[in-house]
């Protein structure tokens, strides 16, 4: 028990230290025929070396849109980044194309969620992986080659040999997930960006690449953020989790913390309407209502219209992160001011 | 507790709705020059269940495994290839058989896409209204089943009878959906994936809205899902399909307390922890699901199966093979039936 409290507080304390990944005030607005989206709205965390941060969040809460914002895919002209990102002590959003494109891979690389969107179609999966190697390292293509079938090996695909030339629509969801995976550590990233990497897939491959990850991430010493909308996937790969709402972070600590022991009312309205365990014959405690129009927020906290403990201020706005526990922060005003949690 | 003398005083309400004997839909890929088909996908391979009057029936499996071809079928919006269905005591098909206007009456469905099933150039209400009036109810008491539905469902009919379903979010689109297959009154209701494409917070307002509309309006359910908390939450009996086949059927308290094939018990403990403390340490099974096309002959489960014998090459294992342990809980494993000589095989029902 002692051991493994000490775990979860170890990656999260030595972020004090030199975080290998610091977002202050990240805000994505997306300019579109019906006004302008707010996605993110001033997302603030510190990411340690070698820490896995999960993000749990609905539809249109802004996990994604964050995690694209990190690795400097949005689509340019319609979209506003502000902010910082600070990435081992490179300002991300005002580096140059140029700048990025060389820490993109070899520093920060990205999966997600449908594999044949990272993986070219008419290479076969032994160029791809082969390529990223030449090209960042600049090793020769025989050497390339056999990193390659390491990097198959380490994600265990079978018969790896065969697999550097089979084509991507050759192979079956969860070699391709795979294969991704090869591709995207092929340089050794210090921050791997997960993009929902599990949701397409059956539980019993699902499994399997949750503990790939694992296991690559704790070899490769690696930083991750993984994004999910599943809390059970947030369980099983989460030292810290952060819950998404409304373009926010709402709640964001200990993975043991955030899901056993909510502290924000959306985070333990999440937990009440996820089924679980034996719930049967229960009626589910849901959340009333629809999730807000990020075209048309409301001022002060976003989940105040379905929320059972607002109260007038909560629309007024200034809503922040505060701390409620060891590395634990809840962005509700009630909490903060009244400093106690409505679930204990 | 009851004696042989004494019928059991669940018989009356265990009278099946909907019986399924032998059905088969196999979709050929390769054709020779002669039109015989090399190879198809066998997606749904001679099955055989009930569903019971009042029950919620889940089913549950992984993708290829058939359970969507099953709704279709039950539906009959594909012709099986074999095998016969009978609702209420009555053959659907054929010459003499219920027609599927007929069945439409009494079976309806509920799909995963909630926008492609609705008419796009339609308001909702009329949506609603277009079972009633097409199975010959007047205009106005059709719109009027509408109105009520849409109440029930949970939309303020002053609000939205009138929209169109683009101006709806999914969660209100499978409301109408939902109100939609209650329209015409059905006595059988099959939703396939209905809850999976919403958000959690989405999800659980369905589910309770579908316990509600349950006991309302007297139903039965199908309901099909591959996620295994969601089929644990709502349904009485479980079956579980692998490429195919049935593998395991019971009691939901049966099936996730002591789940009995292998590979039912490799779901389960597939399913991630929702315990950062407890997490998963080794994965059940290795592999992908093989492909439904031409899948292996025998078990279709052994080339992933670790307790595989010669046997489960040999002979396809069948539901009844075993005696039932919990009530109505069939397994089709050879390890079940002490004469397989499968060399883990033990007497039906002498639990561990």
């Amino acid at each position: 028990m002692n051991r493994q409290t000490l775990q979860a507080d170890a990656p999260l304390s030595a972020t004090a230290a030199t975080p290998l990944l610091s977002v202050k005030d990240l805000a994505v607005r997306f300019a579109t025929r019906e006004g302008v989206v707010e996605a993110v709205n001033g997302v603030n965390f510190n990411l340690a070396r070698g820490e896995v941060l999960g993000i749990l969040g609905e539809s249109g809460s802004g996990k994604s849109v964050s995690l694209r914002a990190i690795m400097g895919i949005l689509p340019r002209g319609r979209t506003t980044v502000t902010g910082s990102i600070n990435f081992d002590g490179h300002e991300l959003l005002s580096m140059p194309e140029k700048e990025l494109d060389r820490l993109r891979g070899p520093e920060i690389a990205m999966i997600f969620q449908e594999p044949m969107t990272a993986l070219d179609p008419v290479f076969t999966v032994g160029e791809q992986i082969a390529e990223t190697i030449v090209r960042h390292e600049g090793v020769d293509w025989s050497t390339a080659n056999a990193r390659a079938k390491n990097f198959l090996e380490m994600v265990r695909i079978p018969s790896p040999e065969r697999r550097l030339q089979a084509y991507p629509h050759e192979m079956s969801g969860g070699m391709r997930q795979r294969a991704m995976i090869a591709l995207a550590l092929s340089c050794k990233p210090k921050l791997l960006l997960a993009d929902e990497p599990t949701t397409a897939l059956d539980v019993t491959v699902q499994i399997q690449i949750i503990l790939l990850l694992r296991e690559l991430q704790r070899e490769l010493g690696m930083a991750v953020i993984f994004v999910t909308h599943d809390v059970g996937v947030a369980s099983e790969i989460s030292d810290a989790v952060a819950v998404m709402y409304g373009g926010r972070y709402m709640e964001h600590g200990p993975a043991e913390n955030v899901l056993l022991a909510p502290n924000h009312p959306y985070t333990h309205g999440l937990m009440n309407s996820t089924v679980h365990g034996s719930m049967r014959g229960q009626r589910l405690d849901t959340i009333p209502g629809l999730p807000p129009d990020l075209a048309n927020l409301p001022k002060g906290c976003p989940f105040a219209a379905r929320c059972g403990h607002a109260i007038p201020e909560c629309e007024q706005g200034g809503i922040a992160l505060s701390a409620v526990g060891k590395n634990h922060f809840s962005a509700c005003l009630r909490v903060e001011k009244e400093g106690r949690s409505f679930f204990a | 507790m009851t004696t042989p003398t004494q019928p059991a005083p669940t018989t009356a309400a265990r009278a099946p709705l909907m019986t399924v004997a032998d059905l088969r839909k196999h979709f050929p890929i390769k054709r020779n020059l002669l039109g015989r088909t090399l190879s198809a996908v066998q997606a749904v391979d001679d099955i055989s269940f009930q569903v019971i009057k009042g029950e919620t029936l889940g089913i549950v499996g992984e993708s290829g495994c058939g359970k969507s071809t099953t709704a279709r079928l039950l539906m009959r919006l594909i012709e099986p290839d074999a095998g016969v269905v009978t609702f209420d005591g009555n053959t659907v098909g054929g010459a003499h058989g219920v027609g599927v206007r007929d069945l439409y009456r009494d079976v309806q469905m509920v799909f995963q896409d909630s926008y492609a099933s609705l008419n796009p150039r339609m308001p909702i209400s009329m949506s609603i209204a277009y079972g009633p009036l097409s199975q010959g109810m007047n205009r106005k008491a059709a719109m009027a089943v509408a109105v009520k539905l849409l109440e029930q469902v949970g939309l303020n009919p002053v609000l939205y009878a009138n929209r169109y379903p683009h101006e709806l979010s999914g969660g209100q689109k499978q409301r109408v959906n939902i109100a939609r297959a209650l329209a015409l009154r059905p006595r059988l209701v099959i939703l396939d994936e209905a809850v999976s494409a919403l958000d959690k917070s989405i999800e659980a307002q369905i589910l309770n809205l579908l316990i509600d509309l349950k006991q309302e309006y007297d139903l039965t359910y199908v309901f099909i899902s591959h996620d295994l908390n969601v089929i644990r939450f709502i349904s009485d009996r479980v079956m579980v399909m692998y490429l195919g086949h049935i593998v395991e059927v019971g009691r939901v308290e049966d099936i996730y307390a002591r789940p009995e094939h292998p590979y039912t018990k490799a779901l389960l403990a597939a399913m991630p922890s929702m315990d950062p403390r407890k997490r998963t340490e080794t994965a059940p099974i290795t592999g992908d699901p093989p492909n439904p096309i031409d899948p292996p002959p025998g078990c279709r489960f052994r080339t992933r199966c670790p307790h595989a014998a010669q046997i489960c090459e040999d002979r396809t294992p069948s539901l009844n093979d075993g005696a039932a342990t919990g009530e109505g809980h069939l397994v089709a494993c050879h390890m079940r039936d002490r004469r397989s000589g499968h060399p883990e095989a033990r007497s039906s029902g002498a639990s561990q």
